[in-house]
């Protein structure tokens, strides 16, 4: 059940609140949310569903009737797509894992990691592992994201000639400055990462956000006995693409104003993000997880350590998280409507 | 995976937040303040990725 269209939001509305009234008749109900593929990301999308869905269910008062597994292609909670993150907390520098599993734990939530749903049918999803397990989940509700690509664009020269290949990706996604040699994960550098979005082929072809191809993931590729990639991809809706969608405009406007090549910058390996994940939408009694991360990518010859900048990287859980969800939530859409001095709110 | 059993699952082996930690989550006033720390943790990071958009 997505609630990623209007549509989509209140037939998944309609469904809950009729699975709950069969659960305040006594009924149990087995939900299960998390990634439908191997190779999907984000997977904080799926975990803000599935905090959120234990939220309601307590605040409905069924909750002792609902079993919740939250199933995931990361090696390990916490995971996100961007190989975890280290935070200090306690007099330790503590992985992300360690937040969310107790998360999960402190509100009785299952959860099954390194999984590759292979088929679902109504009622049963059938699991594949990285450890080469093999094995059905039947459930009530269900939400699983789907694996992400290109929109499959077809490219033409003048001559008529197919030249997506070397426009696009084999996964859909535009290539652009970016090196996509392909190299184990210890040769992986935050310089592979793309700076001006530019395609190599023409330079008046731009790919901003989640249309340019990643040169490799940021978690590290696995892959079980049979060759299946159990692996998140690298996520980089959000903060990220807005600002790079911000740079890519602003080169585009130099290069019409004469300038020869991009002159905006934005690698994902050189700016950080800030992520509020709901955990339950409620002014008095709900929470978010906010995070920060610095920088996206890891960049181990920087940061040899943990990859990231640990004063930059952090991460806390509270009302004060929902609080700044709902700011942003009408600076954003003040942004969109472009009221006065829209520009001034930073993406 | 059943919520009453006694069998260890996951969760039997992970971190939990004691009843302190749980209340300050939603204590309005620690919240409070909490809100603007982390309002200004956010723009150092909004600011610092800004930056990065030179040549």
């Amino acid at each position: 059940m997505s609630v990623c269209t209007t549509d989509h939001a209140e037939e998944t509305s309609r469904v809950f609140l009729e699975t709950i009234e069969m659960m305040k008749r006594g009924e149990k109900k087995r939900f299960l949310i998390g990634v439908g593929h191997g190779s999907c990301t984000c997977e904080g999308a799926a975990f803000e569903y599935v905090v959120n869905l234990e939220f309601e269910l307590r605040a409905h008062g069924v909750r002792d009737r609902a079993e919740i597994t939250f199933i995931t292609n990361e090696f390990e909670l916490g995971d996100f797509g961007v190989d975890g993150m280290h935070i200090r907390r306690g007099g330790y520098v503590t992985p992300s894992r360690i937040f969310a599993e107790s998360l999960f734990a402190e509100r009785g939530i299952d959860w099954i990691t390194k999984a590759h749903v292979r088929a679902v049918e109504p009622g049963l999803a059938h699991v594949e592992t990285l450890d080469g397990g093999l094995f059905d989940l039947p459930f009530d509700m269900s939400m699983l994201l789907p694996p992400f690509s290109g929109v499959g664009l077809k490219a033409f020269n003048r001559k008529g000639e197919e030249i997506t290949g070397s426009v696009f990706a084999p996964n859909g996604f535009m290539k652009v400055d970016a090196d996509y040699t392909k190299k184990p994960w210890e040769e992986w550098r935050a310089r592979d990462w793309p700076r001006h979005y530019q395609s190599p082929a023409y330079a008046n072809l731009f790919a901003a956000g989640i249309a340019f191809a990643p040169p490799h993931p940021v978690s590290r590729l696995r892959t079980n006995a049979e060759g299946l990639m159990v692996s998140p991809a690298p996520p980089r809706t959000g903060m990220p693409s807005a600002i790079i969608g911000r740079a890519v405009a602003r080169s585009i406007a130099d290069m019409l104003s004469g300038s020869d090549k991009p002159t905006r910058a934005a690698s994902m390996a050189e700016m950080g993000a800030a992520c509020v994940a709901s955990a339950g939408s409620n002014p008095f009694t709900g929470t978010a997880a906010s995070l920060t991360m610095f920088p996206i990518v890891p960049d181990y010859e920087r940061y040899p350590e943990y990859g990231r900048d640990i004063d930059y990287t952090f991460g806390e859980i509270g009302l004060a998280g929902h609080w700044i969800k709902i700011l942003l939530h009408h600076m954003f859409l003040y942004k969109a409507s472009l009221r006065p001095g829209w520009s001034l709110i930073p993406e | 995976m059943n919520l009453s059993s006694k069998e260890p699952t996951n969760w039997s082996y992970a971190t939990k937040p004691t009843r302190w930690t749980v209340f300050f989550r939603t204590f309005p006033p620690w919240q409070a303040w909490r809100f603007v720390r982390l309002n200004m943790k956010m723009i150092r990071i909004i600011g610092l990725s800004h930056k990065g958009q030179e040549k």
